[in-house]
């Protein structure tokens, strides 16, 4: 699934703390790759390996502006995480009060101790 | 797009009238788990656990009205008995690393049991401490940058 596939590379990109600290940092507003890179004790190359990952899971978009390349922030793969998370949060709900159903029905098996188990074909 | 940006998990808590061996074995047992795993509309028609540090379980979940199946599994990555459990929970093809992680933790209440139920959108790696300061911090700032954006 498309979707799917796009959330998994929003998460591994969020995965590391440094990529999580350039979304930081362009959460404030646009920058220059240098501007970007300067808090970190990194290569150009290592950098640059981080903006691809963020770049893929459309975290970032690039941009030329005069001789400089700006980096942005993109809202909507994390918007797209946020829903995610909101649907699981929803349906976990439901299926924790079907376990406390469930649980009630365990309590009034004649054993519910590990006998239980045996019965199980 | 929603000005309620969440960072990516949630904790539910919840208190059951049962013991913690009985919670336990609801999360655990196969034939026990096929009763109140599903979701409503969705039936769960093969499960297969293997309950141990490593070990992979499997489930499909199948929505009666459109036929759509969803093959959900994954990896066990702490297993304490009546104590805590810890899984990745997403598409069982998926590489482990990336999905998402479930952690319960099982206490006593009284005569019941509490379970903390917390999941995460991707696993964390170790030494990484909360993960999610930074992935939070960069949110709030997100939030307070479209926040002047539009006013302006």
């Amino acid at each position: 699934m498309a979707q799917e596939d796009r959330l998994t590379a929003v998460f591994a990109a969020l995965a590391d703390p440094t990529r999580r600290a350039i979304l930081a940092r362009l959460s404030q507003g646009p920058a220059r790759v240098g501007e970007v890179r300067e808090p970190f004790a990194m290569s150009a190359p290592a950098i640059s390996q981080h903006l691809k990952v963020l770049e893929r899971a459309g975290l970032i978009t690039r941009e030329v502006q005069a001789q400089w390349r700006t980096l942005s922030i993109e809202p909507e793969p994390l918007d797209e995480a946020s829903a995610w998370i909101a649907k699981q949060r929803e349906e976990w709900d439901l299926r924790l009060d079907a376990l406390a159903d469930h649980l009630e029905v365990m309590k009034t098996r004649p054993e519910h101790s590990n006998e239980a188990k045996e019965q199980e074909p | 797009m929603s000005t309620e940006t969440k960072p990516p998990e949630f904790t539910i808590i919840r208190t059951f009238n049962a013991t913690r061996d009985l919670v336990w074995r609801a999360w655990t047992q196969e034939a026990e788990l096929a009763q109140w795993l599903r979701p409503f509309g969705v039936t769960t028609d093969s499960v297969s656990f293997d309950v141990r540090v490593g070990g992979v379980y499997t489930y499909t979940m199948m929505n009666a009205e459109t036929g759509e199946k969803f093959p959900t599994g994954g990896q066990f990555l702490e297993v304490n008995p009546m104590d805590r459990l810890v899984f990745t929970w997403g598409n069982p093809e998926d590489p482990v690393e990336t999905a998402p992680v479930i952690t319960l933790t099982f206490t006593d209440k009284g005569e019941g049991t509490e379970l903390t139920f917390h999941l995460r959108g991707y696993d964390g790696k170790p030494g990484d401490g909360f993960v999610y300061d930074g992935w939070d911090e960069a949110l709030t700032n997100f939030e307070r940058h479209l926040l002047s954006s539009r006013s302006e």
